[in-house]
């Protein structure tokens, strides 16, 4: 029988490379599709958790996208009053309240930005991850910069060493360097508060208060109250991710329902070429039945041939999503709204096994009317044919 | 005893022959000792920021590139041995672009960073197929105007034009002494510019010019 199946098969090589190729462009999209999602929403999860934070105060306009320059470490262009973070640090349901002081300095002729952090003791209570390598000190006095592991191996800085900050024209001690976690700390220069808020001159203002509260659940009540602080408002990280989960969504339904029409025409492409192939084998099919091969036998056959086609199809797409996942996720992440520093993988188990569960039932269901046509065959009208 | 066994038996004799023969060898003879050990710390390629501008400067007329990747496992030892006491390699591989005029190769360059006093500074070495320096150009730094004077000023790095892969490159001797906020700098940016040197003149097979 697989013999069978397979001669059917390569009878028509041709034919039978291009469906298995369009299933294989269809399935690779999918999965790829299907994985980021996954990976997307986890990344983000274990990002948002990381922060250490319920909710963040940041000055009046979009607050999403406010929150997301301040978890990024890019530069907002307004900034609150210091006053807000005693008014924060008032609040009978906040635990911490680190105050945050964010600005970008763009290198044009290097393609990149350098994010300028500054930060109080408060905000080692929200991270309490951070490691530093050995030699490295907290910040002694002002003018002392810690350093992101990534910061650190560009600018092959360790502890001890000085950095200058050119546009800022301000020379720097580096106190310490953190260790890689995988976020987007690795890439940042954090400095004291006071000393950030000097080389950008804006003193006594920040950018963001980072807030964890004493219980998770009075999140409702501390919201309130501190959205009447004059000039700010307060995001939740609960609300925040959701919303990036929406947008994130929108997208991804479009595409969903593109990759699923180009699954559908790549069934009806299966089912063309098994009927293609029935109609070409019906004297084959009928030599076959007159020699005794039951009419489960002939609609098992055509069956199989379509299911092998599929599978073929599916695991073509899966090699493709896996060779191409990469690119794939380089040319999607800057469109991305605050995409994990920690790559989105390109096929999770998950995704594959969807991707394969998907392609067994589209095989059989494109491929059960041919194999029932080829199935009706009466070996003497098939044989009479020329 | 069975065939299988037999096999196996005269598998293991011929690799014990094989291995005493190695082992037996003179070290340096005609085995090559090939150092594969992996670099603690190694770094990332530095990117070539300004193809375009660097190659008008160092190599007028260059219109195309392409980069190579070069191994340096093999001649780790004689690089070091050159480089001299306290010398190292920092990366098993060596990333050369090939520099073109027309059909006709018109050199190398070389893209490095090396620790500056104040951050890291990268280094864009031009090398022309004699293996002599066309030309050093800073493509990034963090030093402060006291140092970045001397470093991103043509005069100072002028002096490395014609310099080779023998010549020391002291400061003070083979290159003007700058100023002193720059010293430190400028003597690391010169045992780059070395390093390059060498390891660009080692990693050619045996017999041949890095050029060939």
């Amino acid at each position: 029988m697989t013999a069978l199946v397979l001669a059917g098969l390569f009878r028509r090589p041709l034919r039978t490379a291009l469906t298995v190729f369009s299933l294989a462009a269809s399935v690779a999209v999918l999965a790829c599709l299907v994985s980021f999602g996954q990976g997307y929403q986890g990344g983000l999860r274990t990002e948002l958790d990381r922060m250490g934070m319920q909710l963040m105060l940041v000055p009046l306009g979009c607050p999403y996208d406010a929150a997301a320059r301040v978890l990024k470490g890019r530069a907002l262009e307004s900034s609150l009053p210091a006053a807000a973070l005693e008014v924060v640090r008032r609040d009978p349901a906040v635990a911490v309240a680190a105050p945050v002081y964010t600005a970008a300095l763009v290198r044009q002729s290097e393609n990149r930005t350098d994010l300028w952090v500054g930060i109080d003791e408060s905000t080692r209570m929200l991270k309490p991850w951070w490691r530093l390598t050995p030699g490295s000190t907290w910040f002694a006095g002002p003018d002392r910069v810690i350093l992101g592991a990534e910061a650190a191996a560009v600018e092959l800085r360790r502890p001890g060493d000085r950095l200058y900050s050119p546009e800022t024209r301000r020379e720097l001690a580096v106190c310490g360097v953190l260790e890689r976690s995988g976020t987007n700390d690795d890439s940042l220069f954090f400095v004291p508060l006071e000393t950030a808020q000097r080389m950008f001159r804006e003193p006594g203002r920040l950018t963001a208060v980072a807030i964890r509260l004493k219980d998770p659940s009075l999140v409702g009540g501390a919201a309130e109250r501190l959205q009447r602080i004059p000039g700010a408002q307060v995001v939740t990280i609960t609300e925040m991710m959701g919303a990036f989960l929406n947008l994130l969504g929108a997208a991804r339904s479009l595409v969903l329902a593109i990759s699923l029409v180009a699954i559908a025409v790549s069934g009806l492409s299966i089912f063309n070429t098994m009927m293609a192939a029935v109609l070409e084998r019906t004297r084959e099919l009928g030599i076959l039945r007159a020699v005794g091969m039951s009419r489960l036998g002939a609609f098992s056959l055509m069956a199989l041939e379509s299911l092998i086609l599929a599978a073929s199809g599916g695991a073509a797409g899966l090699l493709l999503a896996l060779a191409g996942g990469r690119a794939i996720e380089s040319a999607v992440r800057p469109y991305v709204p605050l995409a994990p520093a920690a790559g989105l993988p390109s096929v999770t188990g998950q995704a594959a096994l969807l991707c394969l569960a998907l392609m067994a039932l589209l095989g059989l269901t494109a491929g059960a009317y041919p194999a029932w046509q080829a199935s009706r065959l009466r070996p003497a009208d098939a044989l009479r044919l020329e | 005893m069975s065939g299988a066994v037999r096999a196996a038996l005269a598998g293991l004799v011929a690799a014990g022959a094989a291995a005493a023969w190695v082992l037996s060898r003179p070290a340096g003879d005609a085995l090559e000792v090939v150092d594969v050990r992996p670099i603690p710390g190694e770094p990332a390629m530095c990117p070539w920021r300004a193809p375009r501008e660097d190659m008008a400067a160092l190599f007028p007329d260059a219109d195309r590139w392409q980069t190579e990747t070069v191994s340096l496992a093999r001649a780790r030892r004689s690089i070091l041995a050159r480089l001299g006491p306290g010398g190292q390699i920092e990366s098993n591989t060596l990333y050369v672009h090939r520099v073109f005029r027309g059909p006709r190769h018109a050199g190398f360059v070389m893209v490095r960073r090396f620790a500056g006093g104040h951050g890291g500074v990268e280094v864009v070495v031009g090398v022309d197929p004699d293996g002599r320096v066309a030309g050093v150009r800073v493509q990034r730094h963090r030093e402060p105007p006291s140092a970045a004077r001397v470093l991103a000023r043509p005069g100072w790095l002028d002096h490395f034009r014609g310099k080779t892969a023998s010549s020391a490159l002291r400061i003070g001797s083979d290159l003007p002494a700058p100023s002193e906020p720059a010293t430190a700098t400028a003597e690391a940016l010169a045992r780059t510019v070395r390093s390059l040197l060498i390891e660009l003149a080692e990693s050619a097979p045996a017999g041949q010019t890095p050029h060939q």
